[in-house]
């Protein structure tokens, strides 16, 4: 083992995960490598400092803040079980089905009449349904479709 | 019996409230530590807890039943301390001074220990605690929830490999890595003390 791959292993071997014949040739490094001890001898002051800290006293329910959150929860409005929520929005889609309606039967109705104007007055110009038609002179079958209703 | 054997057995809802509930309390110290060194304040250590511990009582019924329970809420509350960090990381708070805070009609009023303004608590404080969690808040939170894990919580690198969801070489690297940036942070201070001692 080189120096640079024991220096790679030191937290492996502080936290003893390395097989048998790995730990056997770390240590013969140790012992012959001061640079490398130094560094081993300082990431292990470093884990045995973690180790030691002390433990931040527990001042907090987890059981007791884990139900104030379940109820927190069911308080808290849904919008999509809310009945406001659902009833206002079938009521905007009412509403502009309604204003489209009302909007095309506004312009319909404009255009049949005076289409239903345009084929009368192509048929029969100027002459009602109830009227006595008399053809004095000899028209063709052309001629008689246009005047006859 | 065995946790895995027990939350196979409690098959009806009581009964899996119960356990969940005992198992939250046999691990309860570890996973404030746990929470705690990773937000590096209480309030926010309580709040993730509150939160990481909501979400396992909801998904509790896809406990794996072969896998530890702290390893299971280390996860959770790892993947929910990843997220927040991010989400702050990207959207900066930003707080308006001229408008007033507008409260709910349905907002409760909770009090909350002071851990901030206390003096004696302060005094009381260890001093290595404190060096410590400002060198751990120096560094990345993937590195920090790995050296936090290894050392403080005393799990194996196949542990926190399972935790982390990660494989065990990054594990390696991480604690590695994590220990040295600690050691530029912690080592004059410790050399210190150790010569005042000496």
């Amino acid at each position: 083992m080189n120096c640079l791959t024991v220096r790679n292993l030191i937290s492996a071997y502080i936290d003893c995960e390395l097989d048998p014949e790995q730990k056997r040739e770390f240590r013969n490094h140790l012992f012959h490598c001061p640079e490398c001890n130094e560094e081993y001898e300082q990431l292990m002051s470093i884990k045995n400092c973690l180790e030691n800290s002390c433990q931040e006293p527990v001042d907090f329910n987890l059981l007791e803040a884990l139900y104030a959150r379940i109820e927190e929860e069911k308080l808290a409005i849904n919008p999509q079980t809310d009945g406001f929520y659902w009833g206002s929005r079938i009521l905007m889609t009412a509403a502009c089905l309604t204003a489209f309606f009302l909007t095309t039967f506004m312009l319909f109705p404009m255009k049949q009449k005076s289409t239903a104007q345009t084929n009368l007055s192509f048929s029969s110009p100027g002459i009602m349904m109830d009227q006595n038609i008399t053809i004095d002179q000899p028209v063709n079958v052309y001629q008689a479709s246009w005047v006859l209703p | 019996m065995t946790v895995a054997q027990s939350v196979a057995r409690a098959k009806p809802i009581s009964d899996q409230i119960a356990l969940f509930e005992s198992m939250v309390l046999t691990h309860e110290k570890a996973l404030y530590q746990f929470a705690y060194r990773l937000c590096g304040n209480h309030h926010e250590a309580q709040d993730l807890l509150q939160e990481g511990l909501y979400r396992a009582y909801k998904s509790f019924a896809k406990f794996e039943t072969g896998t530890a329970f702290d390893r299971w809420l280390y996860q959770i509350i790892h993947n929910l301390y990843i997220d927040h960090y991010r989400k702050r990381k990207r959207r900066p708070s930003v707080t308006s001074i001229d408008e007033p805070i507008q409260h709910l009609e349905t907002e409760k009023t909770v009090e909350i220990a002071d851990w901030t303004l206390n003096p004696e608590n302060q005094a009381m404080r260890s001093e290595l605690g404190d060096q410590i969690q400002r060198g751990l808040e120096e560094l990345s939170p993937e590195y920090r929830t790995a050296v936090i894990l290894c050392d403080i919580q005393g799990l194996s690198y196949e542990e926190i490999s399972q935790v982390l969801n990660c494989s065990i070489g990054t594990v390696r690297s991480r604690i590695h890595r994590g220990r040295k940036m600690l050691r530029r942070l912690l080592l004059p201070y410790i050399q210190e003390k150790g010569a005042a001692q000496g």
